[in-house]
């Protein structure tokens, strides 16, 4: 799927419901200079894809710069589409779409079929192989994945695990087997990811598919088919270089995970650990951990997320 | 565990070496850092330890995978270093090595103990299931060596690939019945 595919088909289903009076925040004159200035790079949308346009989320102009980030070098861009009132037509006249990418969308981040990452280095030839002789494997072109999230982008840069997983939440997922996930910023600073299924399932499999775990438990009206979670080690623990404030954020991320799981047990039809309990690292209690770290003390027995 | 039973493996050794071009007299190591782009700097430093351990093994042959992510044309290994982007069946490689030089990824890591594999492995400083979780389940099986990267200049790591090459491995075996298992839990909501 092209990113004018992509944009047009999210358009063509965009937000629904009535949204009162635009408030159209127009970006001010400082960040149409910075915007002259920058250079074209090839990730750039084309013209007629706004890149900077203006700013409208359900009817409310959004003040926050942070919310956007503005084109830099070495930095993500994200391109926001926005129709305006005068530019929708028809019974959508009162529809807003918001569409919000971070770099072009990228077939290989959109389309499971053809994992390539462009800017990314890769092979340019297929590597020899003794006996077998020249040898080419799908998963040389399958390289993105959720758990890739966690260690593909840097290269030589050691970023704690616990950042890595954090920053898929500004970007475009894709998820395993067929299956699709577009993220969408629909209203508001409400993001939601959409899983696109080419194909009818039977059910949903994840192996340590933490992005699709958290987002069915924050959307459990959009489970579809039976989903089993799968993974290989039990809670987040923090590093010492963290200091305190890993601590803290791991333990409220476990504390989480329980939560969605106790708030939701029919989410995870199956939660499956890759081992035996000899394997397990032993740990406190998540629940304990955050107890601790948020004031009160106080044991529980431990609980698996 | 491993998705793969090592026995119908080990018991091919020698063929498969064979058919992997591996000679009788080669002592064969293999280094691999996962699919992504931050092993980098671990593949650098191991290749860098090439000269000192060729000097420690007779024999060595050091196979370099560098992965999807790093340029193998990039990494200027000496000669006698064999740096390949792919290899297919790694597993199987694995499996009949000498020793392996690998991160902290309890697949490959895991792949390694149930093959019965003597290895070195040098998880991420910053990365809790590497550094905790993994460690502790090789640990289990009394199986591999691991080290601080930080702490493993090249000479050291030449030193401990000595060390361990012949070392003999009387880790516990490793369960084979993880995928049975875990299907017939899975079977059960199809």
């Amino acid at each position: 799927m092209s990113a004018a595919e992509l944009l047009g088909e999210l358009v063509a289903d965009p937000v629904e419901g009535d949204v009162p009076e635009p408030v159209v925040d127009r970006l001010g004159d400082e960040h149409r200079r910075r915007r002259r200035r920058r250079k074209r790079r090839p990730r750039d949308l084309g013209e007629g894809h706004a890149v900077d346009p203006v700013r409208v989320v359900r009817g409310q102009g959004v003040a926050d710069d942070v919310s956007r980030v503005m084109a830099g070098d070495g930095e993500s861009l994200v391109a926001e589409r926005v129709h305006e009132r005068d530019q929708v037509v028809g019974k959508r006249a009162g529809v807003v779409p918001i569409v919000r990418l971070v770099g072009e969308a990228d077939p290989a981040l959109v389309d499971c079929d053809h994992l390539e990452v462009p800017g990314q280095r890769r092979h340019h030839e297929a590597p020899r192989v003794p006996v077998l002789g020249p040898a080419m494997h799908e998963q040389q072109r399958w390289s993105v994945t959720p758990d890739d999230r966690v260690l593909a982008q840097p290269t030589g840069r050691d970023i704690p695990a616990r950042e890595r997983v954090g920053e898929p939440l500004r970007e475009t997922w894709c998820t395993r087997g067929g299956a699709r996930a577009v993220r969408r910023h629909v209203a508001g600073h409400v993001d939601l990811l959409v899983l696109r299924d080419p194909i009818a399932l039977d059910g949903r499999y994840g192996d340590e598919a933490w992005d699709v775990d958290y987002f069915l438990h924050e959307n459990p009206e959009l489970k579809r088919t039976a989903f089993a979670w799968m993974t290989d080690f039990v809670g987040w623990l923090p590093m010492p270089e963290g200091g305190e404030p890993d601590a803290f954020l791991t333990a409220d991320y476990n504390a989480e995970m329980i939560e969605h799981v106790e708030r939701f047990p029919r989410i995870r039809d199956a939660a499956i650990f890759v081992g035996n309990p000899m394997t397990s690292c032993p740990t406190t209690s998540a629940r304990a951990c955050h107890r601790s770290a948020t004031g009160p003390s106080g044991t529980t027995p431990s609980a698996a997320t | 565990m491993t998705g793969f039973d090592p026995a119908p493996l080990l018991e091919r050794r020698q063929e498969l070496r064979r058919e992997f071009g591996y000679r009788p007299d080669e002592r064969v190591v293999i280094v691999t850092v996962g699919g992504s782009g931050v092993g980098e700097a671990l593949l650098r430093r191991v290749i860098a330890a090439y000269p000192d351990a060729e000097r420690r093994i007779p024999g060595l042959r050091m196979l370099a995978v560098a992965g999807p992510r790093i340029d193998p044309a990039a990494l200027g290994a000496p000669a006698g270093v064999d740096v390949r982007g792919y290899v297919p069946d790694l597993y199987a490689h694995l499996a009949v090595a000498d020793l392996a030089v690998v991160q902290g990824g309890l697949t490959t890591t895991m792949e390694l103990v149930a093959a019965g594999r003597p290895f070195l492995y040098l998880p991420l400083r910053n990365h809790f299931e590497q550094q905790r979780h993994v460690r502790h389940r090789p640990g289990r099986y009394g199986a591999g060596r691991a080290m601080d990267y930080d702490d493993s200049s090249s000479e050291a790591i030449a030193a401990a690939m000595a060390e361990e090459i012949d070392r003999p491995v009387t880790s516990r075996p490793v369960e084979t019945d993880g995928a049975r298992r875990a299907a017939e839990l899975i079977a059960a909501l199809v």
